[in-house]
């Protein structure tokens, strides 16, 4: 039996690798883009010194909520409120903030720690905006801490056959689809819920 | 000798130097189906002035999702912090796509990964002759996948297994979910104020 050996060169992998582009080009009838849609951020940016130090919040927040919160829920929370402070100090509108909640960090304490933190940039009624808005982020975490949330949902395909299920990893969702359904063959993940908050729905194609 | 390699379908670029990248690349010109050559560089101010002299007026009016972007003020602020790149494609002289990713200050979301690091694409545009809904037929193809893989090689680069992340604009989903690069589709993102889709590079543990 012979064999042939086919050296592809780099001009024919990046040609074919052209076309594979371009085909997913046409899926979209030419339309690439990605990022958040919003330049108001850049306003924000020339003022960058103006927001709270990411340790010394988490270190609060783990002071008062380390035997609820994990990690991954002060990630949440201090992108959340380092995402309204900034769009404060950018002048856009935020959601105004006037539900009570519950104080999970006593208010006196963490009023002080944004005056600390942001005193010289921001006036009062800002600090105060902040301060509300930072314990309903911290409230509604509490509410449904990430431990808590049901393992992702992932969504994926053979041939013929959509595949759902609940795993804490894709590896584990596979290895449960194939223990269920032995001759399911190549599976292809196509969604993945859950992994970004609770609840989420899954839309898929059709 | 070509001192690029592959992994995948990815072309993987050198290490040494990235600060000043001046990389061949390819695209497919349309009027008459020929495949040119590219140059994918770091982004000068001739870049940021097409933007704002040849793109924006293009699109103008049309409603895209980047219509407002401003790529002068997204480089002025690629040079305030830390870990953000902004690269260009320019073809026949002018520049057909830009992209802007952020290499320190984001990581994973996906369980299995999670807070692992990653490329994050702040933003990616290709120009409006580009695009089928504002030039019919669009001028070049391959502009955005071509930036998008450059985005994963430099993730390979810094060691980050070629993950990456970002934020599809709606109308680019479909390119997105075709490009046979393990992006993920993590759902749309409630922690962003425009809820966009969130996708990201999974790299699974076996």
């Amino acid at each position: 039996m012979t064999q042939s050996i086919h050296s592809t060169t780099s001009d024919e992998l990046q040609t074919q690798r052209l076309m594979e582009l371009v085909a997913a080009e046409d899926a979209s009838n030419g339309e690439v883009g990605c990022g958040v849609a919003s330049d108001k951020i850049i306003a924000y940016l020339s003022n960058r010194s103006k927001n709270i130090d990411y340790d010394d919040f988490r270190e609060l927040i783990r002071e008062y909520l380390g035997h609820i919160l994990t990690e991954c829920d002060y990630d949440k929370i201090i992108s959340q409120v380092t995402r309204y402070i900034e769009s404060i100090v950018a002048g856009v509108d935020h959601p105004t903030t006037d539900i009570n909640t519950v104080e999970h960090i006593p208010t006196i304490q963490l009023q002080q720690f944004l005056v600390d933190e942001l005193g010289e940039h921001l006036p009062q009624i800002s600090i105060s905006a902040v301060t509300q808005y930072t314990q309903q982020a911290i409230d509604l975490s509490v509410l449904q801490p990430q431990h808590t949330w049901s393992n992702p949902t992932w969504v994926m395909k053979s041939n013929i056959t959509i595949y759902v299920a609940q795993a804490i990893t894709l590896d584990v969702a596979i290895a449960a689809v194939k223990e269920q359904y032995p001759d399911v063959g190549e599976l292809q993940v196509v969604k993945v819920a859950g992994v970004l908050a609770p609840n989420q729905v899954i839309a898929v194609d059709i | 000798m070509n001192a690029n390699n592959y992994i995948g379908r990815v072309r993987v670029y050198n290490l040494s130097i990235v600060s000043n990248i001046n990389q061949e690349v390819k695209l497919l010109r349309v009027r008459d189906n020929q495949i040119v050559d590219a140059t994918l560089t770091t982004v000068t101010s001739k870049h940021l002035e097409d933007a704002k002299t040849l793109w924006e007026p293009q699109l103008s009016g049309t409603g895209k999702d980047d219509e407002y972007w401003n790529w002068e003020s997204k480089s002025r602020g690629a040079k305030l912090l830390l870990g953000d790149e902004l690269y260009a494609i320019e073809c026949d002289g002018v520049t057909q796509g830009l992209m802007l990713i952020d290499i320190l200050k984001k990581r994973c979301q996906i369980e299995s990964q999670y807070r692992r690091r990653l490329v994050y694409i702040r933003a990616l545009a290709t120009a409006p002759w580009n695009r089928l809904a504002i030039n019919n037929p669009p001028t070049y193809k391959g502009v955005g996948g071509n930036l998008l893989d450059y985005a994963i090689a430099r993730s390979y680069e810094l060691e980050y297994q070629g993950r990456i992340g970002l934020h599809a604009l709606p109308g680019a989903i479909a390119f997105y979910k075709k490009l046979r690069i393990g992006l993920l589709d993590c759902g749309s993102d409630p922690n962003e104020a425009d809820n966009l889709v969130y996708f990201e590079t999974l790299r699974r543990e076996s």
